[in-house]
């Protein structure tokens, strides 16, 4: 390998020749009309398993998690492959990879790897001429020169306009992939940012009504076996097979195949719904919360404890608080209670289905349907992804869900559950089983507090000012301040993409403009470097030391270095500390010692359930041979696994089996197999709040919009009464179409979007209902241009009866491509169309927005797959 | 239209094949005349038949590899008999040049070369009738193949060969192609209509078809129309001394070639293979 | 001999194409060329749709009219029942790719020849699996010998005729489908998702 890449670096061959070069040793050809034939004479001379196979990261954010292994012959990767250390059950399955990790060949070894520092010709100090960011003409430089330009701007606006005049776009919760965000505290901090991200409005909720558990361990559902024993699993806006593809479909598909019904609410008939032959109700983005009021008044009304018993009285009396006027809090005014709010008793307005249904969209006969499923001696599974929380205005949807869960008593037993079942630990809840230890580095600590809203941080950049609430990534929430704020430094440190992927990209695009200084680390010319002023070419995963991935609770993965750092790429580690050095900073309080260290100390920390099921163990077995060969400082230790057994097979995986000691009901197991939890069960020491004071009063202090300490139906901003320019008459307004952004198997989130044989696969089209489209003379394969109050994108239409009418699926994560005459984005982006709003807890709610259809007059768009590929050097 | 090389292959070689066929005719019924120019015609859209063919091939260097399952395939038949054809073609030109008095052999060659090249044409039309493609299944492949070389086979020799043929009745050459011709129109009809009852694909074919009205036209105006522009001087009376009329038979040639092709095209547009398609 | 081929369980798929990379990346395929294709199919008008997807690659059939049409040989019945083909024997025309009622077949630009599924013959040989079987995160896909396939999925309905697919008398494929209920109707349309 490392001849090959000094071979292409001596070479400093033309694009041309060096896709050639490339094809031939990498076999990796996303080039159309470039050497199959040298590809296949490549994979030919790999006969037999002479190369060696090398558990490879698949480190994206795709709501999955999976085994992945790379062929590499002569330092080429020519092939990979997927879970094969032990024989596939149901009970003890493979970790089998899907499409975008079987692609990730294609990825590390595209054309359009970044190969060089690189800086855009118009800029200077002060940041020249602004406007040409993202269309300038890009200028090769070496490291020297790009790390002396970032550390001299870094330097210069530290001591101009102080730390906070520097804007890290890393969230500082995920330490892990922030190298820069640990170099920049070290050097008196900079403004950060958090949002609500992936979660919506679970992200803040569940610490405010009862201390739910956080959902991303998977704590609030059962686990995968106790999951078969449910009659009814509803789903709320949850389509695992595009969303968590991992092992959560082939789970939701056992499940089915024992038996149990499946009910799906949403505004799109999904592939997992069909997967399980699943009942549709078809609901409008952002309408959850009127649909389960609708649903709440029908179990309210039609309860009768004898003959027709659905409310789990004895339930709500025990665990909750604020379901009617009795279980009020003292404090509070009993008219406020939740029961009254439905039945409408004080405020006029019962939430009856035919309420709920001319919102919502379900009909009321649906809404009474759902309601009699949802009776207490059903075994139901309400099970929730993120999408519909991540709404404006849905800062009650959490609790909604808990309160109609608890009020069909679904929670704390056998064959019933309540919350949300998303990611790795979709439909497979608990503790995890099994996980990595700490790199052992001490914790950094960032001396600004500063931290924006994402869903407002570029309207922040833009206006100079903005409401400080805290930071959602650990708190606190805080009432709102408002704070100056004088950006001139953006520095996009690591993984992310956050100009495409945060609300409102064409207010971010301007914000870019704004600043003296851009910097980004990327692998692609993704959107946030398009925009910089300088981009560093980083490693992907395959080319750095190795490392833990953590998914569902049963598997821990153990990843290798697959190949050396392609062409001039660095690890973000590098950057930090040569940074670091520029900067004055020593790089031993970054780094106290080296990154084999680091990983070393995560294996040897590394722990295992026990066989009780009642705590946690060491994983791995470590020898003083081993430590020798790593070279590290550490003691030789007693595990499960040997060293270079995990390494070789690069997952530990629990065995499990039906009735084991690993099972998990969610609210009532005590979490025990997480390291020093509390043996207390979650309801002795809890209460679900259906009414909250604090939680009222927390929200209502941030100051973007108000909320009550029960669910209500709050109207959301862009939301579906929004396209009607009279809602009285029904008569719909500028923008009379709704748009949400189905995660899409192309991408994981933006990453991916460049990869031809994914492009090829999965064209990302804009699912519009079929009578919607002829309605507007709109046919499959037409170019739609789509209009919202933020923003003009343009995408290739398929007409589907898939769609609820009214509603247009515009596929998450599309990279932009905006035409600077008109504005219009020609690459299909969901966040042209998302305003830069922030309500409730700051939520960024990108399933709620609207916008125009129409068919597009100008030049119709050719499938991304024949789109030029982002190739600089 | 991926598919030139092919349409130039069939319609040269059925054209060579019926210049010759008819030049065989013309010796048994005109005893003693020579057509050395519609031989050499032959010989040269034979030769020109056959590398359009090679063009057609991804990999035209390893052609020979077709000679292995001759009998057994019948793209490698057809393939074999077209280049024997063309072999025969090449000779019976070259002997007007050689031997140009040795009439037995000539006769001999035409004849061999006639009865090649009518089985050629039924392998070639074997070569569509068999394959998945519902548009080219049934007899009308072969009716379109063989009116093909008897049209323009006619016609070609009569434009090859007017100065020999001054003094003689044209009459055959101009009924041929009108039968021919008239006939294959006629085999359309319960094609189309049969297609409509063969699935997915031969629907989609005639979608195709449908999208081409304009070609499909032309096609049978200039088939038909050239073969009646032909048929006028052909069935005139031979009056001896009169000036043929050359410029008619050019005008019904160029029609009835530009007709054959535009129907070839049509052939190959509407290839729409019975599949789920993995293309 | 016995024919071997695969078996799809309709049922479970969720069109994720995984089988498709994996095929590929196995093959080093270039845009365009797919060995084994995932197609979604839809049926119904809303508020009642329903879909299916079908993943095809080649069915190893026992009258293969590939090899009966191949003018060189190229395309050939192997020893172990599946068909295969020789690309040093290969020409290029196309031919197999009019007779496969399947499309299994496909014309690769670069090398001036075709290619197709070899049912991973080299890794089978191995005792591995085709690739996209054990590359189904559904567990949709099998392969094996035919009457194995079927006494092991006895009691399934189980068909190689489906409305997309050509009636199976043509080539008699080696291919086992457990279809879902609504693959049988016939007003489907092919969407490209």
């Amino acid at each position: 390998m490392a001849s090959f890449i000094n071979k292409v670096n001596e070479l400093n061959l033309s694009r041309r020749s060096f896709l050639k070069a490339s094809a031939v040793a990498t076999a990796s050809l996303p080039l159309v009309g470039c050497g199959n034939s040298l590809i296949k004479s490549a994979t030919e001379n790999v006969t037999g398993e002479e190369g060696e196979w090398i558990t490879a990261a698949c480190w994206h954010n795709c709501g999955g998690r999976c085994l992945n292994k790379a062929l590499v012959v002569d330092g080429i990767v020519v092939r990979q492959k997927t879970d094969d250390t032990h024989m596939d059950s149901p009970e003890f399955p493979q970790q089998r990879a899907c499409l975008r990790g079987r692609s990730q060949r294609q990825q590390v070894f595209g054309a359009d790897r970044l190969k060089y520092p690189m800086k855009r010709k118009n800029w200077a100090p002060g940041g020249g001429n602004k406007e040409l960011r993202g269309q300038d003409e890009w200028v090769r430089i070496s490291w020297e020169e790009a790390l002396d330009i970032v550390a001299s701007e870094l330097k210069r606006n530290i001591q101009e306009h102080g730390n906070r005049s520097i804007f890290s776009t890393l969230e500082f919760g995920s330490l892990a992939n922030s190298e820069i965000a640990k170099l920049l505290t070290l050097v008196g901090g900079c403004v950060t940012h958090s949002g609500t991200r992936s979660w919506g409005t679970w992200k803040a909720t569940p610490r405010l009504i009862g201390e739910i558990p956080e959902p991303m361990p998977g704590l609030q559902i059962n686990d995968r076996f106790d999951l078969l024993n449910c009659k009814t699993v509803i789903m709320l806006g949850a389509n695992p097979a595009w969303s968590a593809i991992s092992g959560t479909p082939y789970y939701t598909r056992l499940a089915n195949e024992a038996g149990a019904k499946f009910i799906f609410i949403d505004p799109f008939y999904n592939d997992t719904a069909s997967l399980v032959d699943g009942e549709w109700i078809p609901v409008r983005p952002a309408t959850d919360t009127a649909f389960l009021l609708g649903v709440a008044y029908v179990m309210i009304t039609t309860d009768d404890p004898v003959t027709n018993p659905i409310i789990d009285w004895e339930f709500l009396k025990a665990n909750t608080v604020g379901f009617d006027e009795e279980s009020m809090p003292e404090d509070a005014d009993p008219k406020d209670n939740f029961k009254d709010y439905v039945l409408g008793t004080y405020d006029g307005v019962p939430k009856t289905p035919e309420w709920a249904s001319k919102i919502c969209g379900a009909k009321p006969d649906q809404i009474r349907y759902l309601a009699n499923e949802l009776r207490m001696h059903n075994k139901v599974a309400l099970l929730t992804a993120y999408a519909p929380a991540r709404n404006k205005n849905a800062d009650n949807l959490p609790q909604l869900v808990m309160t109609i869960g608890a009020m069909g008593g679904h929670m704390g037993k056998s064959g019933h559950c309540t919350g949300v079942s998303s990611n790795a630990n979709a439909f497979n809840g608990g503790p995890r089983l099994v996980q990595p230890g700490g790199d052992g580095i001490p914790p950094y600590k960032n001396p600004v507090d500063d931290s924006i809203r994402d869903a407002v941080m570029w309207p922040a950049i833009l206006d100079g000012e903005y409401s400080y609430v805290g930071s959602l990534d650990g708190g606190p929430f805080l009432p709102a301040e408002r704070r100056k704020l004088d950006i001139k430094v953006i520095y996009n440190g690591g993984v992310g993409n956050s100009l495409q992927s945060r609300d409102g990209m064409n207010k971010g695009i301007k914000a870019y403009r704004k600043v003296d200084f851009v910097v980004t680390h990327a692998q692609f010319l993704n959107t946030q470097a398009k925009y910089s002023d300088v981009v560093l070419p980083v490693t992907t995963w395959w080319e750095r030391l190795g490392g833990f991935l953590t998914g569902g609770r049963e598997t821990l993965f153990m990843y290798s270095q697959v190949v050396k750092p392609l062409y001039e790429a660095k690890d973000d580690a590098w950057v930090a500390e040569e940074l670091a050095k520029l900067l004055g900073v020593d790089p031993k309080k970054l780094y106290p010692f080296d990154e084999k260290q680091q990983f070393f100390n995560k294996i040897a920390g590394s722990t295992v359930v026990t066989d009780d099921g009642k705590g946690m163990e060491p994983l791995v077995t470590i020898t003083n041979e081993d430590i020798a060969e790593w070279g590290v400082q550490g003691k030789p230790q007693k595990g499960r696994i040997g060293l270079k057994e995990l390494q070789k097979k690069g997952v530990y995986q629990v065995e499990r089996h039906a009735n084991d000691n690993f099972g998990y009901i969610a609210f009532s197991d005590p979490p025990a197999a997480v390291a020093g939890a509390t043996q207390e069960k979650f309801f002795d020491k809890s209460k679900i709040k259906i009414y909250s004071k604090e939680f009222e009063d927390t929200i209502n202090a941030m100051g973007f919009s108000k909320i009550r300490g029960i669910p209500t139906y709050i109207e959301p901003e862009d939301g579906y009464e929004k396209t009607f320019s009279d809602w009285d008459n029904q008569i719909k307004g500028e923008f009379p179409f709704q748009v949400m952004n189905p995660h899409y198997l192309r991408r994981s989130h933006t990453v991916f979007d460049n990869i031809r044989w994914l492009q090829e696969a999965w064209p990302s089209p804009l699912f519009i209902n079929e009578n919607d489209a002829k309605a507007h003379g709109i046919s499959t394969g037409d170019t739609v241009l789509l209009t919202s109050p933020h923003g003009q994108t343009l995408r290739t239409a398929l007409l589907t009866q898939r769609f609820i009418p009214g509603v247009i699926g515009l596929p998450h994560g599309s990279w932009p491509d905006i035409d600077e005459k008109t504005g219009i984005d020609t690459g299909g982006a969901d966040n042209m169309l998302c305003g830069a709003i922030s309500t409730g807890q700051g939520t960024s709610g990108w399933n709620t927005a609207i916008c125009n259809i129409e068919k597009y007059k100008g030049t119709p768009l050719v499938p991304d797959v024949q789109r030029p590929q982002r190739i600089i050097f | 239209m991926g598919e030139t090389s092919l349409l130039v292959f069939s319609i040269c070689i059925q054209a060579a094949i019926g210049i010759i066929l008819f030049a065989f005719v013309a010796q048994i019924v005109y005893k003693g005349k020579q057509f050395k120019v519609a031989a050499v015609t032959a010989a040269v859209l034979a030769v020109v038949g056959v590398f359009a063919s090679f063009a057609h091939l991804g990999h035209p260097l390893s052609a020979l590899n077709v000679l292995g399952e001759f009998g057994q395939s019948w793209l490698s038949t057809e393939a074999v008999l077209a280049g024997v054809f063309a072999g025969v073609a090449v000779l019976y030109a070259a002997i007007h040049f050689l031997r140009p008095d040795d009439h037995t052999l000539s006769l001999g060659l035409s004849g061999i070369g006639s009865v090649l090249g009518l089985v050629a044409v039924l392998s070639m039309a074997k070569v569509y009738t068999t394959t998945s493609v519902p548009v080219w299944q049934g007899s009308n492949t072969f009716v379109d193949f063989y009116a093909t070389t008897v049209a323009i086979g006619a016609l070609g020799f009569l434009v090859t060969s007017v100065s020999q043929l001054q003094d003689v009745s044209k009459k055959l050459f101009g009924y041929s192609i009108l039968v021919a011709v008239v006939i294959q129109a006629a085999s359309t009809v319960p094609h189309i209509l049969g297609l409509s009852e063969m699935g997915a694909a031969a629907h989609s074919s005639i979608q195709i078809l449908n999208g081409m009205n304009t070609l499909v036209w032309a096609k049978w105006l200039l088939i038909l129309g050239g073969a009646g522009i032909a048929l006028y001087p052909a069935s005139a009376k031979v009056q001896e001394g009169a000036k043929l009329n050359v410029n008619a038979f050019v005008t019904a040639g160029a029609a009835l070639v530009i007709g054959q092709v535009i129907g070839r095209y049509l052939f190959y547009a509407t290839l729409v293979v019975t599949n789920v398609g993995l293309m | 001999m016995g024919y071997q081929g695969f078996y799809f369980n309709m049922t479970r798929c969720i069109g994720c194409k995984t089988c498709q990379i994996a095929c590929k990346d196995r093959n080093d395929q270039d845009i365009g060329i797919n060995f084994r294709l995932v197609k979604t199919f839809e049926l119904g008008l809303y508020p009642n749709p329903s879909i299916y997807h079908y993943s095809g690659a080649c069915n190893h059939c026992a009258n293969p009219k590939c090899v009966e049409g191949c003018p060189t040989g190229a395309m050939y019945v192997a020893d172990d029942g599946t068909v295969q083909h020789d690309k040093n024997k290969c020409i290029g025309c196309r031919y197999c790719i009019w007779n496969c009622p399947y499309g299994a077949p496909q014309f690769i630009p670069e090398l001036g020849k075709v290619g197709k599924c070899d049912s991973c013959k080299d890794l089978r040989e191995n005792g591995e699996n085709p690739v996209c079987v054990d590359a189904c995160i559904m567990r949709a896909l099998e392969w094996g010998d035919i009457e194995e396939l079927r006494a092991r999925h006895a009691g399934e309905e189980l068909t190689s005729e489906l409305p997309i697919l050509a009636p199976p008398h043509i080539t008699n494929p080696s291919l086992l489908i457990k279809p879902k209920k609504n693959a049988r109707l016939k007003e489907y349309q092919e969407k490209e998702m």
